[in-house]
């Protein structure tokens, strides 16, 4: 009985010796990002018990068991700064997992880039992250003109091929960074732009525009606003009974809000979206997407959306860059992560020199029968195209 | 300023010599707590002194960080100078609005207070010059004193705080104050022009407000209106006032550094509950010691 105690204690002797390489995540648990942040921490953590489960992190000849410490932001940038800073100094943290929000990565990305140590994140879709000249910070998420891309990217896929575009757009940032993204992308396609246009925030009427678009008689619509816009603009195309072929918004048709608005009007139109279940990618760690999809339900109980997917696919690419890096050494691993183009079940992962994503398209949903299916660049259903005419 | 108060003064004076012996993370909880402090001490003027409790007091700490941050953007200003004139808008904004906003008394004032809070948070996120939803922008500080700076910038405006208390515990001005707060009828009997003083109360929180604002815009290096005109940032604050005696000139810089350390203790060993635990915590405070740490006398 002894002895069997003995020879215990001494196994778990020799697996506390193993090495641990700890990783620190600030995101929320509380407070208005509850649901975001608690979304992410499952992306982290499925990504992390299948690296356990696989013998851990590969650094050179050493295999290092990982361990995430999390802290809890209550949703608040300056709380985040807080933590991100105790994780670097107190916790001697080099790797740091993001936070969920534009404000909490930019609060942490300050830090971090303060004390020289690397992020990856999969919370903050903002263009204005990349442009702040940050060497230490990478993310996942594709940034406001791919939202305007990736819509032209599936029309021009279409038959009959449409000709004419006309691309309308709130006058805020991020909308009318996604309307330029669409412009270029359809005069690199050979659309003819036919009206490129842009309105108020906040407008409550857009009628003066409508009339423009029903004399030019587009092809395909596109329209860049949030998701009271996107609603507004389904609303009076039928009004003013305009009947593109093709009408694709920016924000709105993914969620569920969108079809409770609209009702049957919401049907055929399309919207991008960061990361769709429907992807089919082989994966280094879960095989495919549908190995993903499968892990995470058989943890959870339900399908990954993207704010989840997001948080695998950002610490997966950290663990990718060190395992090449074979060192720990922050510099290198940065080094790694600006070479690396590797397909996930995310898509195919790869930075440009700002640290943003580039490798990677969105999925673009069209509503049918009332819910949003994949149809670009995977198709869960075809796409109904050309849009019959407004009921 | 009684001896409790010569304590906190002391306190206050001994964090100048600090820094060398803290590690950045503690220089960060400790300039968070200073911030929390200068905004309770803010407060304290008006709802310690006054007896008008602004709930959106916040708001001016939005305006001076947004004019802080717009100008040095967008005319280049060095941060002195951005700074000064965020607090000074601040100010001006306040002194602005001081004269029918003051004329409501106890919830109603709290309330218009609140709502202008609300309301410039939705003015800003849609106007383009701050912005709007998508925040700003500020380069990261990488001049002499690093971070530290930060620290003491917050230092000096919670000692001037800290000060105008004081002096307010004691003066004419003061007794002014007092008096409103006491009974607004029987001050305006005696003499006392309690619109002017009143106005004078709530320009000075907004000075001081704005400040902590411009501050903390240039140290966080991002700002956006969800994150400037944050409601929470007010419950902090009352919190800590509360915690620490309203009307006592040490008892809301006592009450921010016991509300600091508190919740970083606590969100470090319970990641999940530790709002629950921190709301309980508040809840017998308020019940075993209602006038807060520092009675006031």
């Amino acid at each position: 009985m002894v002895r069997l105690l003995i020879a215990l204690m001494v196994l778990a002797g020799l697996s506390l010796a193993e090495e641990v390489l700890r990783l620190g995540a600030a995101v929320s648990f509380t407070g208005k990002y509850a649901k975001e942040g608690e979304l992410l921490r499952r992306g982290y953590e499925l990504w992390k018990e299948k690296v356990n489960s696989m013998g851990g992190i590969k650094v050179g000849n050493k295999r290092y068991r990982v361990e995430i410490v999390y802290y809890d932001d209550q949703s608040d940038p300056k709380t985040t700064a807080k933590l991100v800073e105790k994780l670097i100094v107190e916790d001697g943290i080099k790797f740091i997992l993001g936070p969920y929000g534009s404000a909490q990565v930019f609060a942490a990305a300050g830090i971090v880039e303060k004390h020289g140590a690397l992020m990856v994140q999969g919370g903050g879709a903002s263009s204005k992250i990349y442009k702040q000249g940050y060497r230490h910070i990478f993310g996942v998420f594709n940034t406001a003109p791919d939202y305007g891309r990736n819509l032209i990217d599936l029309a021009v896929t279409l038959k009959p091929e449409p000709r004419t575009v006309a691309i309308i757009y709130e006058k805020d940032i991020f909308s009318e960074d996604a309307a330029r993204g669409a412009l270029e992308r359809a005069k690199e396609k050979g659309l003819k732009v036919v009206l490129f246009e842009g309105y108020p925030k906040g407008a409550q009427d857009l009628s003066s525009l409508m009339i423009k678009i029903r004399a030019k008689k587009p092809d395909v619509v596109i329209g860049a606003g949030h998701f009271r816009d996107s609603v507004l603009v389904v609303k009076q195309l039928k009004q003013f009974k305009i009947n593109p072929k093709f009408v694709g918004l920016t924000v709105g048709p993914p969620v569920p809000a969108f079809v409770k608005a609209l009702g049957e009007d919401a049907e055929y139109v399309f919207g991008p979206v960061q990361w769709s279940k429907a992807f089919s990618y082989k994966d280094p760690l879960f095989g495919d997407t549908r190995g993903y999809v499968e892990a995470y339900r058989k943890k959870y109980g339900e399908d990954p959306e993207y704010h989840s997917a997001g948080g695998t696919a950002a610490a997966m690419a950290l663990q990718i860059a060190i395992e090449r890096a074979g060192t720990l050494d922050v510099e290198k691993v940065r080094q790694e992560l600006l070479n690396m183009k590797v397909e996930t079940f995310y898509g195919v992962i790869g930075f440009d020199e700002t640290g943003k994503i580039v490798t990677k398209p969105m999925a673009v949903v069209q509503i049918q029968n009332g819910k949003p299916v994949t149809v670009y660049p995977f198709r869960e259903a075809e796409p109904v195209y050309p849009k019959p005419a407004w009921k | 300023m009684g001896r409790h108060d010569l304590v906190v003064l002391a306190g206050l004076l001994a964090l100048s010599i600090l820094p060398p012996f803290l590690t950045d993370y503690l220089e960060r909880v400790i300039t968070s707590a200073l911030l929390l402090a200068s905004l309770a001490l803010a407060q304290n003027i008006l709802l310690g002194y006054t007896g008008y409790p602004a709930f959106g007091s916040v708001a001016f700490f939005g305006v001076g960080g947004y004019v802080t941050a717009v100008l040095m953007k967008d005319l280049s200003l060095p941060f002195p100078l951005a700074l000064l004139c965020g607090t000074l808008f601040s100010g001006l904004l306040a002194l602005l609005i001081a004269p029918p906003v003051m004329r409501l008394k106890s919830h109603y004032f709290a309330i218009t207070t609140l709502a202008l809070q609300l309301a410039l948070g939705e003015l800003v996120a849609n106007l383009e010059v701050t912005g709007g939803a998508q925040g700003i922008n500020l380069p990261i500080y990488r001049g002499p004193g690093g971070y530290l700076i930060f620290y003491y910038l917050f230092w000096t405006l919670t000692l001037v705080a800290f000060l105008i208390n004081a002096y307010v515990e004691r003066s004419t001005f003061g007794y002014a104050l007092k008096a409103i707060r006491e009974d607004e009828v029987a001050a305006e009997t005696l003499g006392v022009n309690t619109l002017l003083f009143k106005t004078a109360s709530f320009t000075l929180m907004a000075l001081i407000t704005g400040c902590s604002g411009g501050i903390y815009a240039y140290w966080i290096t991002y700002i956006d209106p969800t994150s400037m005109f944050d409601p929470v940032l007010s419950v902090k604050m009352f919190v800590a006032l509360l915690m620490g005696g309203v009307g006592t000139v040490g008892g809301p810089v006592a009450g921010a550094f016991v509300l600091e350390v508190v919740s970083e203790t606590l969100w470090g060993q319970f990641p999940r509950v530790h709002g629950l635990i921190l709301g309980l915590l508040i809840v017998l405070i308020v019940l075993i010691i209602p006038k807060g740490i520092w009675r006031r006398r």
